[in-house]
């Protein structure tokens, strides 16, 4: 063969092998940390990153300048906890003695030095394998004695990782229910949905004669109603934006507080709400008994007892119980048509599942799990809060809402303060936007990438189907 | 003599044979006790397995004398908050609270983070 056409394939071959590397190794990622205020704690205590990349971890001590309060951070090899630890107990201790004798073992990967109030510092480190690293402070006392330590979890997201098993086994978490649950105080009868759906649509059971429960839970709108606040009968903005009401049969405690623990507690609360439909229990009975349609509707929904609000809570329950959202393109996906969803919904499937942590919460086939959190909204509010006083996590927590016809439900969060769902996205990845001591530990910063932030939104759009009012 | 002591344990029979029963927290659920093997498998799967197995050793409610208390694991991956009328604890990841029920009657005791998590205890 002759050299002059080696030559150029051997030096092709040389750059393509001396490229490959550094794109690799150009792959970093960097995370804030940072001591809480005065005390012997990190602000963060879970993070989270995708495995195969640099770290670069920026820790600043933000305690006041003059409280002499040092901190230092340092990252422990992974099985090495304990010996760590046991380090640390030793009665006498003198930090830079440690720190040297640290250099002596393999229990650590990286370690800054003392950072003085006010000071930052940053240590670089590669996960050797994805799983939990503790990073600690190795202050006399901070680490050992005050648990000032927290965890990474360095995960493996490649989702070509996901056999088809897994990825089954995840799909059957969503498979829907298809028998609608009614309770036994309150079974299912045609004649209490109709009377239910009289009311529910009604807007005589308002002050001011303009405003029934669809004006704020509107079918067209994912029975809500498109704005941040909804506007009661004194023309107020209410303090929390509408909730839909749809698959509620399966729900647990109701209202973004959970105040109400039953759906028939739940539906006449507005009605009777100064602030919302504003009318007075005698109002409402009054408006019902003047009308024939609704005497008789009564009479054959439940038979031998009275028309008041008890009786009109159970069948507006009945009524929302049977608004269930029909298949959509997820379901039929989930079901076994491979090609229900797109590629890039498949894959927001998993990002959903695994890196993003939304399956934390929005769980099921309703996508929630009805639980509360406080997801680092700013706001005031201190929603659950304020049900349970003394319990430092619920301050500021929200009930998980379900992601059904999502899209059609903007804007989004207790205060609809995000526009949307990519707004909400970034939300999530940002790790919410207040660091709070009642902040939920599911939320951390993502580092979600671009592609992977539209494949969750598309994901989101195979979420949208009907729901049928007969 | 004899009968003051009969009388006495009679009078302390309920702290004498109180019995501590044990209830787990697993998948955002209460349920039975379960083998350390189980929990580990339940930590490291994903998915049906999860469900069913959590599904099968659910524990809708529970019955106990008056003195006895029960025991509350948190097994689970989430922090949990058990409450009822005249209780509330909260619960880190693998801790575990105590809870003496002496009045008689049927008693709900939920997560307050969680709510579907709930338990019926009935004292006896």
């Amino acid at each position: 063969m002759h050299l002059s056409f080696i030559l150029p394939l051997l030096l092709t071959l040389v750059i393509s092998c001396s490229d490959l590397p550094t794109s690799k190794k150009a792959k970093s990622i960097e995370i804030n940390l940072s001591s809480r205020g005065n005390d012997v704690a990190f602000e963060q205590e879970n993070l989270q990153i995708p495995f195969g990349q640099t770290v670069k971890l920026v820790f600043q001590n933000q305690a006041d300048l003059d409280s002499e309060i040092s901190h230092n951070v340092a990252i422990v090899r992974r099985g090495h906890e304990k010996a760590v630890m046991d380090i640390l107990n030793k009665e006498e201790y003198d930090f830079s003695q440690t720190i040297d004798f640290f250099k002596t073992t393999n229990h650590l990967l990286a370690s800054s030095k003392i950072l003085n109030p006010g000071e930052n510092g940053e240590i670089i480190f590669e996960p050797e394998t994805p799983g939990y690293y503790t990073y600690i402070c190795l202050m006399p006392g901070h680490g050992n004695i005050l648990h000032m330590k927290g965890k990474i979890l360095v995960k493996d997201f490649s989702s070509n990782l996901l056999s088809s098993k897994q990825i089954n086994e995840m799909k059957a978490e969503y498979i829907r229910e298809t028998v609608i649950p009614f309770p036994e105080d309150n079974p299912y009868s045609k004649a209490k949905y109709d009377l239910g759906k009289k009311l529910f649509f009604d807007v005589n059971l308002s002050k001011s004669k303009s405003i029934s429960c669809a004006t704020c839970h509107a079918p067209q709108k994912g029975f809500e109603d498109g704005v941040r606040f909804s506007e009661g009968v004194k023309g107020t903005k209410l303090a929390r934006h509408s909730q839909t009401a749809t698959n509620l049969a399966w729900g647990e405690l109701f209202f973004w507080d959970g105040r109400a623990s039953s759906l028939e507690a739940q539906a006449v609360v507005p009605i009777l709400s100064k602030e919302e439909m504003g009318l007075t229990k005698k109002e409402v009975i009054k408006v019902l008994s003047k009308d024939k349609d609704y005497l008789e509707m009564f009479k054959s929904a439940f038979p031998g007892k009275k028309v008041d609000l008890d009786t009109a809570a159970m069948a507006i329950a009945t009524f929302e119980r049977k608004l269930v959202t029909k298949p959509s393109d997820f379901d039929r996906w989930v079901a076994g048509d491979a090609n229900a969803i797109s590629e890039s919904a498949r894959r927001g499937f998993v990002v959903f599942n695994e890196k993003a942590n939304c399956a934390a919460c929005h769980s099921g086939w309703r996508f929630t799990d009805d639980s509360f959190h406080d997801i680092g909204v700013d706001s005031d509010d201190l929603g659950r809060g304020r049900v349970h006083r003394g319990v430092p996590i619920l301050q500021h927590a929200f009930k998980v809402p379900s992601l059904r016809n999502i899209v059609e439900r903007a804007p989004y969060m207790h205060n609809g303060s995000k526009k949307t769902l990519m707004d909400v996205i970034e939300f999530y990845n940002k790790g919410g936007e207040v660091k709070r001591e009642s902040l939920s530990e599911e939320i951390f910063p993502l580092n979600l990438s671009d592609q992977e932030k539209l494949d969750l939104l598309s994901l989101m759009k195979t979420l949208s189907s009907e729901v049928e009012i007969e | 003599m004899n009968k003051l002591v009969i009388i006495l344990s009679f009078l302390y029979s309920s702290f004498l044979f109180a019995e501590e029963h044990q209830v787990f927290q697993v998948g955002k659920t209460f349920t039975k006790e379960l083998k350390d093997s189980d929990l580990e498998k339940l930590k490291n799967s994903r998915g049906s397995f999860v469900k069913r197995k959590v599904a099968k050793e659910k524990l809708k409610s529970i019955k106990i004398k008056s003195g006895d208390s029960i025991n509350f694991y948190n097994k689970d991956t989430v922090v949990h908050n058990v409450f009822g009328l005249d209780f509330n604890f909260h619960q880190p990841k693998d801790s575990v609270v105590k809870k003496t029920f002496k009045k008689k009657g049927t008693t709900i005791v939920r997560c307050a983070i969680h709510p579907k998590m709930k338990i019926k205890v009935i004292v006896d």
